[in-house]
Protein backbone atom coordinates (compact mmCIF):
# COMPACT_ATOMS: atom_id res chain seq x y z
CA UNK A 1 0.00 0.00 0.00
CA UNK A 2 1.63 3.61 -0.81
CA UNK A 3 0.53 6.85 0.68
CA UNK A 4 -2.56 7.53 -0.72
CA UNK A 5 -4.18 4.36 -1.00
CA UNK A 6 -3.71 4.44 3.14
CA UNK A 7 -5.21 7.87 2.94
CA UNK A 8 -8.49 6.43 1.25
CA UNK A 9 -8.11 3.27 3.60
CA UNK A 10 -8.27 6.11 6.59
CA UNK A 11 -11.48 7.98 5.12
CA UNK A 12 -13.42 4.44 4.03
CA UNK A 13 -12.97 3.48 7.62
CA UNK A 14 -14.57 6.68 8.75
CA UNK A 15 -17.04 6.24 6.66
CA UNK A 16 -18.13 2.55 7.49
CA UNK A 17 -17.78 3.62 11.57
CA UNK A 18 -19.63 6.40 11.44
CA UNK A 19 -22.57 4.04 9.75
CA UNK A 20 -21.69 1.21 12.48
CA UNK A 21 -22.83 3.99 15.55
CA UNK A 22 -25.60 5.26 13.41
CA UNK A 23 -27.18 1.71 13.11
CA UNK A 24 -26.41 0.61 17.02
CA UNK A 25 -28.37 4.32 17.58
CA UNK A 26 -31.17 3.37 15.85
CA UNK A 27 -31.10 -0.14 16.67
CA UNK A 28 -32.65 1.25 20.28
CA UNK A 29 -36.05 2.20 19.09
CA UNK A 30 -36.28 -1.76 17.79
CA UNK A 31 -38.74 -3.37 19.84
CA UNK A 32 -41.24 -5.37 17.66
CA UNK A 33 -41.30 -6.39 13.60
CA UNK A 34 -43.21 -3.37 13.06
CA UNK A 35 -40.24 -0.99 14.27
CA UNK A 36 -37.88 -3.66 12.28
CA UNK A 37 -39.69 -3.62 9.08
CA UNK A 38 -41.78 -0.23 8.56
CA UNK A 39 -39.80 1.81 11.63
CA UNK A 40 -43.97 2.62 13.16
CA UNK A 41 -44.39 4.40 10.11
CA UNK A 42 -43.44 6.99 11.04
CA UNK A 43 -40.23 8.92 8.51
CA UNK A 44 -40.09 12.41 7.50
CA UNK A 45 -40.26 13.21 3.65
CA UNK A 46 -36.27 14.03 3.44
CA UNK A 47 -35.20 10.49 4.78
CA UNK A 48 -37.90 8.84 2.77
CA UNK A 49 -37.35 10.21 -0.31
CA UNK A 50 -33.57 9.80 -0.17
CA UNK A 51 -33.84 6.45 1.18
CA UNK A 52 -36.10 5.47 -1.88
CA UNK A 53 -33.37 6.66 -4.42
CA UNK A 54 -30.34 5.37 -2.55
CA UNK A 55 -32.03 2.25 -2.18
CA UNK A 56 -32.97 2.12 -6.14
CA UNK A 57 -29.52 3.18 -7.04
CA UNK A 58 -26.62 1.12 -6.38
CA UNK A 59 -23.31 -0.05 -7.97
CA UNK A 60 -25.02 -0.52 -11.26
CA UNK A 61 -25.50 3.13 -10.95
CA UNK A 62 -22.24 4.66 -9.65
CA UNK A 63 -19.92 2.10 -11.73
CA UNK A 64 -21.74 -0.22 -13.74
CA UNK A 65 -23.64 2.93 -15.74
CA UNK A 66 -20.76 5.38 -15.94
CA UNK A 67 -19.06 2.05 -17.34
CA UNK A 68 -21.68 1.38 -20.02
CA UNK A 69 -21.80 4.56 -21.42
CA UNK A 70 -18.49 5.12 -21.38
CA UNK A 71 -18.31 1.57 -23.87
CA UNK A 72 -21.85 3.36 -26.03
CA UNK A 73 -21.98 6.62 -25.58
CA UNK A 74 -25.26 8.86 -26.52
CA UNK A 75 -26.42 4.94 -27.21
CA UNK A 76 -26.85 4.64 -23.58
CA UNK A 77 -27.60 7.53 -22.07
CA UNK A 78 -31.47 7.65 -22.48
CA UNK A 79 -31.10 4.40 -20.12
CA UNK A 80 -29.57 7.68 -17.51
CA UNK A 81 -32.75 9.71 -18.46
CA UNK A 82 -35.28 6.51 -17.62
CA UNK A 83 -33.65 5.66 -14.60
CA UNK A 84 -33.85 9.41 -13.12
CA UNK A 85 -37.43 8.78 -14.16
CA UNK A 86 -38.27 5.74 -11.78
CA UNK A 87 -39.47 7.36 -9.11
CA UNK A 88 -41.45 9.51 -11.19
CA UNK A 89 -43.58 6.26 -12.42
CA UNK A 90 -43.63 4.16 -9.05
CA UNK A 91 -44.50 7.52 -6.74
CA UNK A 92 -47.14 8.84 -8.98
CA UNK A 93 -48.64 5.50 -10.16
CA UNK A 94 -48.79 3.03 -7.16
CA UNK A 95 -47.31 5.45 -4.51
CA UNK A 96 -50.31 6.92 -2.89
CA UNK A 97 -52.12 3.93 -3.05
CA UNK A 98 -49.85 1.68 -1.67
CA UNK A 99 -49.59 4.06 1.41
CA UNK A 100 -53.20 4.17 1.96
CA UNK A 101 -53.70 0.25 1.50
CA UNK A 102 -50.53 -0.36 3.47
CA UNK A 103 -52.21 0.97 6.23
CA UNK A 104 -55.43 -0.38 6.49
CA UNK A 105 -53.99 -3.90 5.77
CA UNK A 106 -50.82 -3.33 8.21
CA UNK A 107 -48.30 -4.28 4.91
CA UNK A 108 -44.93 -4.26 5.00
CA UNK A 109 -43.89 -5.06 1.37
CA UNK A 110 -45.69 -6.38 -1.90
CA UNK A 111 -46.14 -10.12 -0.58
CA UNK A 112 -48.68 -8.61 2.37
CA UNK A 113 -50.72 -6.78 -0.26
CA UNK A 114 -50.42 -9.72 -2.61
CA UNK A 115 -51.42 -11.99 0.02
CA UNK A 116 -54.78 -9.91 0.91
CA UNK A 117 -55.46 -8.95 -2.85
CA UNK A 118 -54.00 -12.43 -4.48
CA UNK A 119 -54.34 -14.87 -1.85
CA UNK A 120 -51.42 -16.60 0.18
CA UNK A 121 -50.16 -18.95 -2.71
CA UNK A 122 -49.08 -15.12 -4.41
CA UNK A 123 -47.76 -14.18 -0.95
CA UNK A 124 -45.66 -17.76 -0.97
CA UNK A 125 -44.80 -17.14 -4.44
CA UNK A 126 -43.34 -13.48 -4.50
CA UNK A 127 -41.65 -13.95 -1.35
CA UNK A 128 -39.54 -17.26 -3.10
CA UNK A 129 -39.28 -15.00 -6.16
CA UNK A 130 -37.80 -12.47 -3.82
CA UNK A 131 -35.11 -14.72 -1.94
CA UNK A 132 -34.25 -16.64 -5.31
CA UNK A 133 -33.16 -13.83 -7.33
CA UNK A 134 -32.27 -10.90 -5.24
CA UNK A 135 -29.26 -12.99 -4.07
CA UNK A 136 -27.66 -12.04 -7.34
CA UNK A 137 -27.73 -8.56 -6.94
CA UNK A 138 -26.84 -8.92 -3.30
CA UNK A 139 -23.27 -10.65 -4.74
CA UNK A 140 -23.28 -8.02 -7.49
CA UNK A 141 -23.04 -5.04 -4.74
CA UNK A 142 -20.20 -7.22 -2.71
CA UNK A 143 -18.08 -7.89 -5.71
CA UNK A 144 -18.57 -4.03 -6.26
CA UNK A 145 -17.03 -3.53 -3.50
CA UNK A 146 -14.17 -6.00 -3.56
CA UNK A 147 -13.48 -4.31 -6.90
CA UNK A 148 -13.38 -0.93 -5.64
CA UNK A 149 -11.37 -1.10 -2.61
CA UNK A 150 -8.79 -3.56 -4.20
CA UNK A 151 -8.41 -0.91 -7.28
CA UNK A 152 -8.28 2.17 -4.79
CA UNK A 153 -7.18 0.94 -1.33
CA UNK A 154 -4.88 -1.90 -2.27
CA UNK A 155 -6.61 -4.22 -0.33
CA UNK A 156 -7.57 -7.64 -1.36
CA UNK A 157 -10.13 -8.38 -3.22
CA UNK A 158 -11.96 -10.94 -0.27
CA UNK A 159 -10.66 -8.22 2.76
CA UNK A 160 -12.84 -5.45 0.64
CA UNK A 161 -15.77 -7.76 0.36
CA UNK A 162 -15.81 -9.28 4.07
CA UNK A 163 -15.12 -5.07 5.41
CA UNK A 164 -18.49 -3.82 3.77
CA UNK A 165 -20.27 -6.76 4.10
CA UNK A 166 -19.60 -7.29 7.47
CA UNK A 167 -20.85 -3.53 8.71
CA UNK A 168 -23.77 -3.74 6.16
CA UNK A 169 -24.96 -6.94 8.86
CA UNK A 170 -23.74 -5.06 11.69
CA UNK A 171 -26.40 -2.19 11.20
CA UNK A 172 -29.11 -3.35 9.26
CA UNK A 173 -29.63 -6.47 12.00
CA UNK A 174 -29.59 -3.71 14.70
CA UNK A 175 -31.90 -1.40 13.60
CA UNK A 176 -33.80 -2.49 10.85
CA UNK A 177 -35.35 0.20 8.91
CA UNK A 178 -35.08 3.01 11.13
CA UNK A 179 -31.05 2.14 10.42
CA UNK A 180 -31.46 1.41 7.02
CA UNK A 181 -33.42 4.44 5.92
CA UNK A 182 -31.11 7.09 8.01
CA UNK A 183 -27.73 5.25 6.49
CA UNK A 184 -29.37 5.61 3.17
CA UNK A 185 -30.31 9.11 4.03
CA UNK A 186 -26.62 9.80 4.92
CA UNK A 187 -25.58 7.66 2.02
CA UNK A 188 -27.39 9.29 -0.26
CA UNK A 189 -25.96 12.62 0.45
CA UNK A 190 -22.14 11.33 0.08
CA UNK A 191 -23.15 9.87 -2.97
CA UNK A 192 -24.28 13.50 -4.16
CA UNK A 193 -21.54 14.75 -3.55
CA UNK A 194 -19.63 11.94 -4.94
CA UNK A 195 -20.72 11.71 -8.12
CA UNK A 196 -21.97 15.63 -8.13
CA UNK A 197 -17.94 16.64 -7.77
CA UNK A 198 -16.22 14.27 -9.90
CA UNK A 199 -18.80 15.16 -13.18
CA UNK A 200 -17.82 18.58 -12.39
CA UNK A 201 -14.22 17.52 -12.51
CA UNK A 202 -14.49 15.63 -15.51
CA UNK A 203 -16.38 18.90 -17.21
CA UNK A 204 -13.97 21.07 -16.38
CA UNK A 205 -11.08 18.53 -17.69
CA UNK A 206 -12.82 17.96 -21.54
CA UNK A 207 -13.36 21.65 -21.51
CA UNK A 208 -16.87 21.98 -21.57
CA UNK A 209 -20.27 20.98 -22.12
CA UNK A 210 -20.00 21.13 -26.28
CA UNK A 211 -16.25 19.73 -26.05
CA UNK A 212 -16.89 17.02 -24.50
CA UNK A 213 -19.64 16.29 -27.59
CA UNK A 214 -17.10 16.90 -30.08
CA UNK A 215 -14.10 15.54 -28.37
CA UNK A 216 -16.36 12.32 -28.04
CA UNK A 217 -17.32 12.54 -31.99
CA UNK A 218 -13.81 12.53 -33.11
CA UNK A 219 -13.05 9.08 -31.37
CA UNK A 220 -16.25 7.72 -32.91
CA UNK A 221 -18.81 9.24 -34.71
CA UNK A 222 -21.07 6.50 -33.49
CA UNK A 223 -20.67 7.46 -29.81
CA UNK A 224 -23.18 10.61 -30.20
CA UNK A 225 -26.00 8.80 -31.93
CA UNK A 226 -28.56 7.21 -30.16
CA UNK A 227 -28.41 4.13 -32.46
CA UNK A 228 -25.45 2.32 -33.87
CA UNK A 229 -24.06 0.45 -31.69
CA UNK A 230 -27.34 -0.72 -30.47
CA UNK A 231 -30.75 -1.64 -32.25
CA UNK A 232 -33.63 0.50 -31.76
CA UNK A 233 -35.65 -2.28 -30.23
CA UNK A 234 -32.89 -2.42 -27.75
CA UNK A 235 -33.15 1.37 -26.97
CA UNK A 236 -36.77 1.63 -26.79
CA UNK A 237 -36.15 -1.07 -24.07
CA UNK A 238 -33.86 0.52 -22.40
CA UNK A 239 -35.99 3.98 -21.84
CA UNK A 240 -39.08 1.63 -21.01
CA UNK A 241 -37.17 -0.62 -18.55
CA UNK A 242 -35.41 1.73 -16.62
CA UNK A 243 -38.31 4.13 -15.51
CA UNK A 244 -41.82 2.12 -15.99
CA UNK A 245 -40.46 -1.48 -15.20
CA UNK A 246 -39.07 0.28 -11.97
CA UNK A 247 -42.58 -0.34 -10.42
CA UNK A 248 -41.90 -4.14 -10.22
CA UNK A 249 -38.04 -4.24 -11.14
CA UNK A 250 -37.37 -2.33 -7.39
CA UNK A 251 -39.30 -3.90 -4.59
CA UNK A 252 -36.78 -3.07 -1.67
CA UNK A 253 -37.46 0.85 -2.66
CA UNK A 254 -41.34 0.80 -2.75
CA UNK A 255 -41.48 -0.25 0.88
CA UNK A 256 -40.36 3.02 1.36
CA UNK A 257 -44.24 4.42 0.48
CA UNK A 258 -45.25 1.96 3.66
CA UNK A 259 -42.80 4.27 6.25
CA UNK A 260 -43.83 8.58 6.07
CA UNK A 261 -45.83 9.53 8.40
CA UNK A 262 -49.32 10.64 5.90
CA UNK A 263 -49.64 10.90 2.63
CA UNK A 264 -48.29 14.70 2.39
CA UNK A 265 -45.05 13.33 3.82
CA UNK A 266 -44.94 11.02 0.64
CA UNK A 267 -45.65 13.01 -1.87
CA UNK A 268 -42.93 15.53 -0.58
CA UNK A 269 -40.63 12.50 -0.42
CA UNK A 270 -41.57 12.09 -4.32
CA UNK A 271 -40.01 16.06 -4.61
CA UNK A 272 -36.91 14.85 -2.70
CA UNK A 273 -36.31 11.95 -4.53
CA UNK A 274 -36.98 13.03 -7.91
CA UNK A 275 -34.01 16.05 -7.21
CA UNK A 276 -31.81 13.40 -5.82
CA UNK A 277 -32.30 11.21 -9.01
CA UNK A 278 -31.92 13.67 -11.78
CA UNK A 279 -28.93 14.91 -9.97
CA UNK A 280 -26.79 11.86 -9.62
CA UNK A 281 -27.75 10.42 -13.30
CA UNK A 282 -26.98 13.70 -14.77
CA UNK A 283 -23.70 13.46 -13.20
CA UNK A 284 -23.05 9.55 -14.24
CA UNK A 285 -24.06 10.10 -17.89
CA UNK A 286 -21.47 12.89 -18.00
CA UNK A 287 -18.29 10.74 -15.99
CA UNK A 288 -19.52 8.08 -18.33
CA UNK A 289 -19.36 10.34 -21.56
CA UNK A 290 -16.13 12.48 -20.65
CA UNK A 291 -14.53 8.67 -19.57
CA UNK A 292 -13.26 7.84 -23.46
CA UNK A 293 -11.60 11.16 -23.47
CA UNK A 294 -9.99 11.01 -20.56
CA UNK A 295 -9.02 7.63 -20.27
CA UNK A 296 -9.34 6.27 -24.03
CA UNK A 297 -7.81 2.89 -23.49
CA UNK A 298 -9.59 1.07 -20.48
CA UNK A 299 -9.82 -2.68 -20.46
CA UNK A 300 -12.66 -2.91 -18.19
CA UNK A 301 -14.55 0.05 -18.37
CA UNK A 302 -16.48 -0.77 -15.09
CA UNK A 303 -13.40 0.69 -13.26
CA UNK A 304 -14.01 4.22 -14.89
CA UNK A 305 -15.13 5.94 -11.97
CA UNK A 306 -12.12 4.81 -9.32
CA UNK A 307 -9.75 5.33 -12.35
CA UNK A 308 -10.65 8.81 -12.85
CA UNK A 309 -10.71 9.61 -9.29
CA UNK A 310 -6.99 8.58 -8.73
CA UNK A 311 -6.41 10.39 -11.28
CA UNK A 312 -8.11 13.85 -11.01
CA UNK A 313 -8.45 14.40 -6.92
CA UNK A 314 -6.36 14.65 -3.86
CA UNK A 315 -6.87 11.07 -1.56
CA UNK A 316 -8.90 12.99 1.04
CA UNK A 317 -11.57 14.10 -0.97
CA UNK A 318 -10.95 11.33 -3.53
CA UNK A 319 -11.45 8.74 -0.34
CA UNK A 320 -15.24 10.81 0.38
CA UNK A 321 -15.75 10.28 -3.08
CA UNK A 322 -14.92 6.64 -3.10
CA UNK A 323 -16.91 6.08 0.22
CA UNK A 324 -19.78 7.64 -2.20
CA UNK A 325 -19.45 4.89 -4.74
CA UNK A 326 -19.64 2.00 -1.06
CA UNK A 327 -22.41 4.28 -0.51
CA UNK A 328 -24.09 3.37 -3.16
CA UNK A 329 -23.95 -0.17 -3.16
CA UNK A 330 -24.44 -0.38 0.62
CA UNK A 331 -27.47 1.32 0.67
CA UNK A 332 -28.97 -0.86 -1.83
CA UNK A 333 -27.35 -4.37 0.15
CA UNK A 334 -29.19 -3.31 3.41
CA UNK A 335 -32.59 -2.70 1.96
CA UNK A 336 -32.54 -6.22 0.36
CA UNK A 337 -31.50 -7.45 3.33
CA UNK A 338 -34.73 -6.56 4.72
CA UNK A 339 -36.89 -7.49 2.12
CA UNK A 340 -35.78 -10.84 2.08
CA UNK A 341 -36.03 -10.82 6.08
CA UNK A 342 -39.49 -9.40 5.66
CA UNK A 343 -40.17 -12.03 3.15
CA UNK A 344 -38.99 -15.29 5.03
CA UNK A 345 -40.45 -13.97 8.22
CA UNK A 346 -43.47 -12.83 7.41
CA UNK A 347 -44.86 -13.82 4.35
CA UNK A 348 -43.57 -17.53 4.56
CA UNK A 349 -42.44 -18.19 8.76
CA UNK A 350 -45.93 -16.40 9.44
CA UNK A 351 -48.02 -17.15 7.31
CA UNK A 352 -47.55 -20.66 6.47
CA UNK A 353 -45.42 -22.39 9.81
CA UNK A 354 -45.86 -20.67 12.84
CA UNK A 355 -48.98 -17.86 12.87
CA UNK A 356 -49.17 -17.68 16.51
CA UNK A 357 -45.35 -16.72 16.62
CA UNK A 358 -44.82 -14.10 19.28
CA UNK A 359 -43.18 -10.34 18.27
CA UNK A 360 -39.95 -11.46 19.84
CA UNK A 361 -39.79 -15.10 17.61
CA UNK A 362 -40.14 -13.24 14.46
CA UNK A 363 -37.80 -10.63 15.33
CA UNK A 364 -34.95 -13.23 16.18
CA UNK A 365 -36.21 -14.77 13.13
CA UNK A 366 -35.84 -11.89 11.02
CA UNK A 367 -32.08 -10.60 12.08
CA UNK A 368 -31.16 -14.50 11.59
CA UNK A 369 -32.32 -14.61 8.14
CA UNK A 370 -30.51 -11.61 7.43
CA UNK A 371 -27.61 -12.97 8.93
CA UNK A 372 -28.17 -15.82 6.72
CA UNK A 373 -28.54 -14.39 3.32
CA UNK A 374 -25.57 -11.28 3.96
CA UNK A 375 -22.83 -14.53 4.86
CA UNK A 376 -24.09 -16.41 1.77
CA UNK A 377 -23.82 -13.53 -0.44
CA UNK A 378 -20.69 -12.31 0.80
CA UNK A 379 -19.28 -15.90 0.24
CA UNK A 380 -20.21 -16.42 -3.19
CA UNK A 381 -18.98 -12.77 -3.83
CA UNK A 382 -15.51 -13.91 -3.53
CA UNK A 383 -15.14 -15.38 -6.73
CA UNK A 384 -15.15 -12.19 -8.63
CA UNK A 385 -17.11 -11.66 -12.30
CA UNK A 386 -17.08 -8.55 -14.66
CA UNK A 387 -20.35 -6.62 -15.97
CA UNK A 388 -21.73 -5.55 -12.92
CA UNK A 389 -24.59 -3.24 -14.19
CA UNK A 390 -25.89 -6.76 -16.02
CA UNK A 391 -25.86 -9.01 -12.94
CA UNK A 392 -27.80 -5.87 -11.41
CA UNK A 393 -30.27 -6.03 -14.81
CA UNK A 394 -30.76 -10.10 -14.47
CA UNK A 395 -32.54 -9.85 -11.24
CA UNK A 396 -34.17 -6.60 -12.07
CA UNK A 397 -36.08 -8.08 -14.91
CA UNK A 398 -36.98 -11.06 -13.53
CA UNK A 399 -38.43 -8.96 -10.69
CA UNK A 400 -40.06 -6.22 -13.28
CA UNK A 401 -41.77 -9.29 -15.24
CA UNK A 402 -43.26 -11.19 -12.13
CA UNK A 403 -44.91 -8.09 -9.93
CA UNK A 404 -45.15 -4.85 -12.41
CA UNK A 405 -48.85 -6.14 -14.01
CA UNK A 406 -50.44 -7.45 -10.62
CA UNK A 407 -49.17 -4.70 -8.52
CA UNK A 408 -50.70 -1.80 -10.67
CA UNK A 409 -53.82 -4.05 -10.84
CA UNK A 410 -53.87 -4.75 -7.18
CA UNK A 411 -54.38 -1.17 -6.31
CA UNK A 412 -56.30 0.02 -9.22
CA UNK A 413 -58.08 -2.60 -11.25
CA UNK A 414 -60.98 -4.09 -8.54
CA UNK A 415 -61.87 -6.61 -11.48
CA UNK A 416 -58.07 -8.32 -11.50
CA UNK A 417 -58.95 -11.82 -10.33
CA UNK A 418 -56.84 -14.14 -7.80
CA UNK A 419 -56.12 -17.16 -10.10
CA UNK A 420 -55.20 -13.96 -12.36
CA UNK A 421 -53.02 -11.99 -10.53
CA UNK A 422 -51.45 -15.55 -9.34
CA UNK A 423 -51.02 -16.72 -13.18
CA UNK A 424 -49.64 -13.13 -13.99
CA UNK A 425 -46.86 -13.38 -11.71
CA UNK A 426 -45.38 -16.86 -12.57
CA UNK A 427 -45.84 -16.41 -16.88
CA UNK A 428 -43.95 -12.64 -16.18
CA UNK A 429 -41.41 -14.29 -14.38
CA UNK A 430 -40.68 -17.58 -16.19
CA UNK A 431 -41.05 -15.90 -19.65
CA UNK A 432 -38.65 -13.51 -18.90
CA UNK A 433 -36.30 -16.00 -18.05
CA UNK A 434 -37.39 -18.19 -21.29
CA UNK A 435 -36.13 -14.98 -23.29
CA UNK A 436 -32.76 -15.55 -21.22
CA UNK A 437 -32.27 -18.54 -21.50
CA UNK A 438 -33.17 -18.35 -25.71
CA UNK A 439 -30.70 -15.25 -25.65
CA UNK A 440 -27.82 -17.28 -23.96
CA UNK A 441 -28.25 -20.15 -26.53
CA UNK A 442 -28.59 -17.73 -29.43
CA UNK A 443 -25.13 -15.61 -28.48
CA UNK A 444 -24.06 -17.20 -25.74
CA UNK A 445 -24.42 -14.10 -23.44
CA UNK A 446 -26.73 -13.01 -21.00
CA UNK A 447 -26.59 -9.30 -22.13
CA UNK A 448 -27.63 -10.22 -25.79
CA UNK A 449 -31.30 -10.96 -26.66
CA UNK A 450 -33.31 -11.72 -30.13
CA UNK A 451 -34.39 -8.62 -31.54
CA UNK A 452 -32.71 -6.43 -28.68
CA UNK A 453 -35.70 -6.87 -26.93
CA UNK A 454 -35.10 -7.09 -23.12
CA UNK A 455 -36.45 -9.87 -20.96
CA UNK A 456 -38.10 -7.58 -18.89
CA UNK A 457 -40.13 -5.94 -21.89
CA UNK A 458 -41.66 -9.38 -22.85
CA UNK A 459 -42.44 -10.45 -19.48
CA UNK A 460 -44.09 -7.31 -18.82
CA UNK A 461 -46.07 -8.37 -22.29
CA UNK A 462 -46.66 -11.66 -21.36
CA UNK A 463 -47.83 -11.09 -17.66
CA UNK A 464 -50.10 -8.39 -18.84
CA UNK A 465 -52.21 -10.20 -21.56
CA UNK A 466 -52.46 -13.57 -18.99
CA UNK A 467 -53.54 -11.19 -16.11
CA UNK A 468 -56.14 -9.43 -17.27
CA UNK A 469 -56.94 -12.48 -19.54
CA UNK A 470 -57.17 -14.59 -16.92
CA UNK A 471 -59.08 -12.46 -14.83
CA UNK A 472 -61.95 -11.76 -17.00
CA UNK A 473 -62.51 -15.25 -17.59
CA UNK A 474 -62.75 -16.19 -13.62
CA UNK A 475 -64.69 -15.01 -10.44
CA UNK A 476 -64.16 -11.31 -9.34
CA UNK A 477 -62.42 -11.09 -6.06
CA UNK A 478 -65.12 -10.80 -2.50
CA UNK A 479 -66.51 -7.54 -1.51
CA UNK A 480 -64.83 -6.66 1.31
CA UNK A 481 -61.24 -7.31 -0.54
CA UNK A 482 -62.48 -4.85 -2.92
CA UNK A 483 -63.43 -2.25 -0.92
CA UNK A 484 -60.33 -2.83 1.28
CA UNK A 485 -58.05 -1.66 -1.88
CA UNK A 486 -60.53 0.65 -3.88
CA UNK A 487 -62.37 2.62 -1.23
CA UNK A 488 -61.19 6.43 -1.06
CA UNK B 1 -86.95 6.74 13.23
CA UNK B 2 -84.75 9.45 11.75
CA UNK B 3 -84.64 9.53 7.59
CA UNK B 4 -80.61 9.56 7.95
CA UNK B 5 -80.63 5.46 9.49
CA UNK B 6 -82.74 4.47 6.35
CA UNK B 7 -79.82 6.21 4.43
CA UNK B 8 -77.17 3.48 2.86
CA UNK B 9 -73.45 4.95 3.22
CA UNK B 10 -72.76 5.54 -0.93
CA UNK B 11 -69.33 4.24 -0.87
CA UNK B 12 -66.55 5.61 -3.03
CA UNK B 13 -64.17 4.53 -4.74
CA UNK B 14 -60.72 5.72 -6.65
CA UNK B 15 -60.85 6.59 -10.08
CA UNK B 16 -57.78 5.42 -12.17
CA UNK B 17 -56.20 9.36 -12.90
CA UNK B 18 -56.42 8.51 -16.56
CA UNK B 19 -55.37 12.71 -17.30
CA UNK B 20 -51.94 11.89 -15.44
CA UNK B 21 -51.13 8.21 -16.66
CA UNK B 22 -52.28 9.57 -20.35
CA UNK B 23 -49.15 12.23 -19.92
CA UNK B 24 -46.90 9.98 -18.08
CA UNK B 25 -47.14 7.32 -21.37
CA UNK B 26 -47.04 9.80 -24.04
CA UNK B 27 -43.96 11.63 -22.66
CA UNK B 28 -41.85 8.43 -22.46
CA UNK B 29 -43.27 7.05 -25.82
CA UNK B 30 -42.07 10.57 -27.16
CA UNK B 31 -38.56 10.11 -25.67
CA UNK B 32 -38.58 6.70 -27.29
CA UNK B 33 -39.50 7.42 -31.02
CA UNK B 34 -37.20 10.61 -30.63
CA UNK B 35 -33.75 8.00 -29.40
CA UNK B 36 -34.75 5.86 -32.47
CA UNK B 37 -34.90 9.27 -35.15
CA UNK B 38 -32.23 10.48 -37.41
CA UNK B 39 -32.98 14.39 -37.04
CA UNK B 40 -29.80 15.98 -39.02
CA UNK B 41 -29.47 19.13 -37.15
CA UNK B 42 -26.29 19.36 -34.66
CA UNK B 43 -26.61 21.67 -31.02
CA UNK B 44 -23.64 21.51 -28.62
CA UNK B 45 -21.65 19.71 -31.30
CA UNK B 46 -24.71 16.64 -30.84
CA UNK B 47 -27.55 15.23 -33.15
CA UNK B 48 -30.69 16.43 -32.50
CA UNK B 49 -32.06 13.47 -31.26
CA UNK B 50 -29.15 12.80 -28.65
CA UNK B 51 -29.81 16.14 -27.30
CA UNK B 52 -33.16 15.81 -26.71
CA UNK B 53 -33.48 12.46 -26.08
CA UNK B 54 -31.07 12.66 -23.02
CA UNK B 55 -30.60 16.30 -21.38
CA UNK B 56 -33.88 17.40 -22.94
CA UNK B 57 -36.06 14.83 -21.52
CA UNK B 58 -34.41 15.20 -18.15
CA UNK B 59 -35.43 19.09 -18.27
CA UNK B 60 -38.58 17.90 -18.75
CA UNK B 61 -38.61 15.33 -15.97
CA UNK B 62 -37.68 17.71 -13.71
CA UNK B 63 -39.98 20.38 -14.27
CA UNK B 64 -43.03 17.81 -14.92
CA UNK B 65 -42.42 16.91 -11.34
CA UNK B 66 -42.33 20.42 -9.71
CA UNK B 67 -45.85 20.73 -11.60
CA UNK B 68 -47.52 17.96 -10.61
CA UNK B 69 -45.75 18.02 -6.75
CA UNK B 70 -47.20 21.55 -6.68
CA UNK B 71 -50.81 20.29 -7.41
CA UNK B 72 -51.11 17.77 -5.40
CA UNK B 73 -49.71 19.88 -2.39
CA UNK B 74 -52.14 22.36 -3.52
CA UNK B 75 -55.06 19.43 -3.25
CA UNK B 76 -54.07 18.81 0.37
CA UNK B 77 -54.39 22.23 1.63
Amino acid sequence: MDKIQIIYLIVILVYLAGMVVLGLLMGKKVKSTDNYYTSDRNMSAPVTGFSFSATQMSSGTVMGMPGTTYGLGYNYTPGNFASAAAPWFSFIMIGERMRKIGERIDANDYGDVFGVRYGKKAKLLYAVIILLFYIPLIVAQFQAAGNIMTALTGLPYIAGVILIGVVILIYTMTGGMFAVAWTDFVQGLIMMLGVGGLAAICLYNVGGFTQMNLQLAKINPQLVQTTGFVTATWAICNIISWSFLQIGGSAAAIVRFLIPKDLKTLKIAFGYSMFFQIFVFVSCAIIGLCGPILEPTLAKPDQIVPILIGKFLNPFIGGVLVSGIIAAMMSTVDSVLLLCSSAATRNIYLSFINPKATQEQQLKLGKLVTLIIGIVAILVAFKPFTAIQWMVAFSFNVFASAFTIPILYAVWWPRASKIGGLLGMISGAVSSLVWYAIGWSTYGSFANWPGGIWPGVIGLIVSFLVTTGVSLVTKPPEQDVVDIFYLE
Amino acid sequence: MKSEENVTKVKKYVKVPKRTFTLQAIFIVFVCVVAISDIPVMVFGLPLQSFIATWGSFAVLGISSIVWLNAELKKEE
